[in-house]
């Protein structure tokens, strides 16, 4: 290590012999590194916003259901309302989880005097789905929810649409009751909302208590959902909760939806083939300098080694250029990067490909991110990768025997 | 007399291709403390490589090479460079400088290895560099200084490590004469001032004309050792 310190001004210069070369090694690394941030950047804010548009949906962090309900969502499967000063309320009230609430949820069929349509009918109660779900601020035309035991309906507006109804009409909802008799109640249209086009075919919303008296399931849910302060609050959260209730199935997000973890999954798999193929470019680079570098002074490596230079010290010599000649790239790689995204922070405007960012399961402005410790992972793998890729001509540098060295023309 | 430099039955072979060469055929030397020693020979005598030899940078076929009674066969790689550092100076022909530091920084750098503090280091080369005639031109580099002038760096450099030997391979021959002179005066001043001992291979006879002992090497074995006198030598400019 002395010596690899003793070395490194001298590595130092020996980086600045060929300034042109030099120069474009150093373009070559810190445009890797740029293009690997930046990209794991923006693939991060798509990831997170295509969870962001998922989750924000229905779904929450987390959710709480009765064993047996994500296979047969009937309101057979719910369970009580737990008690306000029970433990699972606790919980629910402490800091792992910043909002939830509870809904009854539950296969149904809406009809108008048009159309009868499948649906899904969610009890809620709107004031606590205030942050947790899209539905208290997507409501376009007529209004919001006034509690949770009125007779008004929220349709989405391609399902009142295809019902050919409207605000102020009446449309009936029909489903199994607690006691497996059909239920059914007529409900005003107070509300339109605007969600993705399946969201808005398929679900219905009505008050919690009016969900409940028509299907005649008093107090009882069909699940809980709850959003955590952080994502890292999430699994905490969710052990709290297990712990509360351990006869009621609490799941993350994860596992409620796959899908949204899968493209999750995706941008770290992007991020990844991403950094395999920009390294192997600078890897090429860099091995080419340097052994360009290393073959142009084979004497002078001899002469080192007469000069009292170990093998191993003429090896440290040549790895200490490339990772000066690295850590320098990376370095303004990461600049560029922390830069291009700073840039970025306000949002980036995917408007006018709406669709597109639609279909892609993402919102229309997307917040790329600088995160610390991430860039900082990826660098310190790159530069380390750099250096691997760098063993080659140092070894070959160390190898000359000093006679063999300095014989050479 | 301390013996710095013995080697007895020093034989070395190359090969061309198939075809051997014998570059050393049976060498039997004893080199004492503070002598000036040439070897000189036709081309393909054997010098440059029984300098080689003896300075640790190729390997005998045959035969031993002690210096300051450290047999070199017994030393590993990294051992033969840590002898090259603390016992042995060099001076080539060319290339004898790292292009990328100073003056003094190319004699620092020996001190350096050696763990000698910056202040001593500094010192030490700025004394040595005064000693060969550089002063004024310690921050230059290689490209900076003439020919002479990289070569009396290179003694600097040599010197610096306090090395029991100094090899030489063809110090003049890239030199005007005048230079040449100059500085072979120099290396046999510090010779006889210093007790530094010296082994310059060579076919210049200036060089020679310096030089206490002078060994001739013909086809790989020593043809002649002659010590001459004082008054034989060439007097110092």
């Amino acid at each position: 290590m002395n010596r690899f310190l003793l070395l490194l001004p001298l590595a130092w210069r020996n980086v600045w012999r060929n300034r042109r070369r030099t120069l474009i090694t150093l373009a070559v690394v810190a445009v890797g590194v740029w293009s690997i941030l930046a990209f794991s950047s923006l693939l991060e804010a798509w990831a997170r916003s295509s969870r962001d548009a998922s989750l924000n949906l229905l779904t929450g962090d987390g959710q709480i259901h009765a064993q047996g309900y994500r296979d047969d969502p009937a309101i057979q499967h719910s369970f009580a309302t737990p008690p306000a000063d029970g433990a699972l309320v606790k919980v629910l009230n402490g800091s792992h989880v910043s909002r939830w609430s509870g809904r009854v949820r539950t296969p149904g069929i809406v009809q108008s005097e048009f159309k009868t349509l499948p649906i899904t009918l969610v009890g809620i109660d709107p004031e606590r789905e205030r942050g947790l779900s899209f539905i208290a601020t997507s409501v376009t035309q007529g209004a919001y929810l006034s509690g949770t035991s009125g007779n008004g309906i929220l349709l989405g507006q391609h399902l009142a649409h295809r019902l050919g109804t409207g605000i102020g009409k009446r449309v009936v909802l029909m489903g199994l009751g607690m006691d497996d008799a059909l239920a059914q109640g007529g409900f005003r249209v107070v509300g339109l909302f605007q969600a993705p086009r399946d969201m808005e075919d398929s679900v219905v919303f009505i008050g919690r208590a009016a969900a409940q008296r028509l299907l005649k399931a008093p107090g009882r849910l069909s699940e809980i959902a709850f959003k955590a302060p952080t994502q890292s609050d999430l699994t905490p959260a969710i052990q709290a909760l297990r712990k509360a209730a351990p006869s009621l199935d609490i799941q993350p997000w994860q596992i409620l939806q796959p899908l949204t973890k899968a493209v999750s999954n995706l941008s770290d798999g992007f991020v990844m083939v991403w950094l395999w193929i920009m390294f192997v470019l600078m890897a090429l680079g860099i091995v080419n300098t340097q052994l360009m570098s290393v073959f142009e002074r084979v004497r002078e490596f001899g002469l080192l080694q007469a000069l009292g230079l170990r093998p191993g010290d003429v090896m440290r010599e040549v790895l200490a250029e490339s990772c000066l000649l690295v850590g320098l790239g990376v370095v303004l790689g990461v600049l560029a990067a922390v830069m291009t995204v700073g840039a970025l922070h306000d949002g980036i405007n995917l408007g006018f490909l709406a669709k597109g960012a639609e279909w892609l399961g993402a919102q229309h402005v997307l917040y790329p991110r600088i995160d610390g410790t991430e860039y900082l992972l990826l660098s310190v793998v790159i530069w380390g990768l750099s250096m691997l890729a760098s063993l080659w001509p140092s070894w070959r540098a160390g190898r000359y025997s000093p006679q063999e060295a300095m014989s050479r023309t | 007399m301390e013996v710095i430099v013995e080697c007895r039955n020093l034989k070395k072979r190359y090969f061309q291709g198939s075809v051997p060469v014998d570059a050393l055929r049976g060498v039997d030397l004893q080199v004492e403390k503070g002598d000036f020693v040439s070897l000189s020979g036709p081309s393909g005598s054997g010098k440059s490589t029984l300098l080689n030899v003896l300075g640790g940078l190729d390997n005998p076929s045959e035969g031993s090479v002690k210096i300051a009674g450290q047999d070199l066969s017994q030393l590993s790689k990294g051992d033969l460079a840590d002898l090259r550092l603390q016992r042995i100076g060099f001076v080539f022909q060319a290339y004898n400088l790292i292009p990328v530091l100073s003056a003094e920084e190319n004699v620092e750098f020996i001190l350096q290895l050696q763990g000698v503090g910056a202040a001593e280091r500094r010192q030490r080369a700025r004394m040595l560099l005064a000693q060969v005639g550089l002063t004024g031109m310690e921050s230059r580099r290689p490209a900076q200084l003439s020919g002479g002038q990289q070569q009396r760096v290179a003694v600097a450099r040599a010197l610096a490590a306090k090395p029991s030997v100094v090899l030489a391979d063809e110090p003049t021959a890239n030199l005007d004469s005048a230079t040449a002179e100059s500085l072979l005066s120099l290396m046999a001043e510090l010779n006889q001032e210093s007790g530094i001992t010296f082994i310059v291979a060579t076919h210049d006879p200036r060089v020679i004309a310096h030089t206490r002992r002078r060994i001739v090497l013909t086809d790989g074995q020593i043809d002649q050792d002659v010590r001459v006198s004082e008054d034989e030598m060439a007097p110092a400019v």
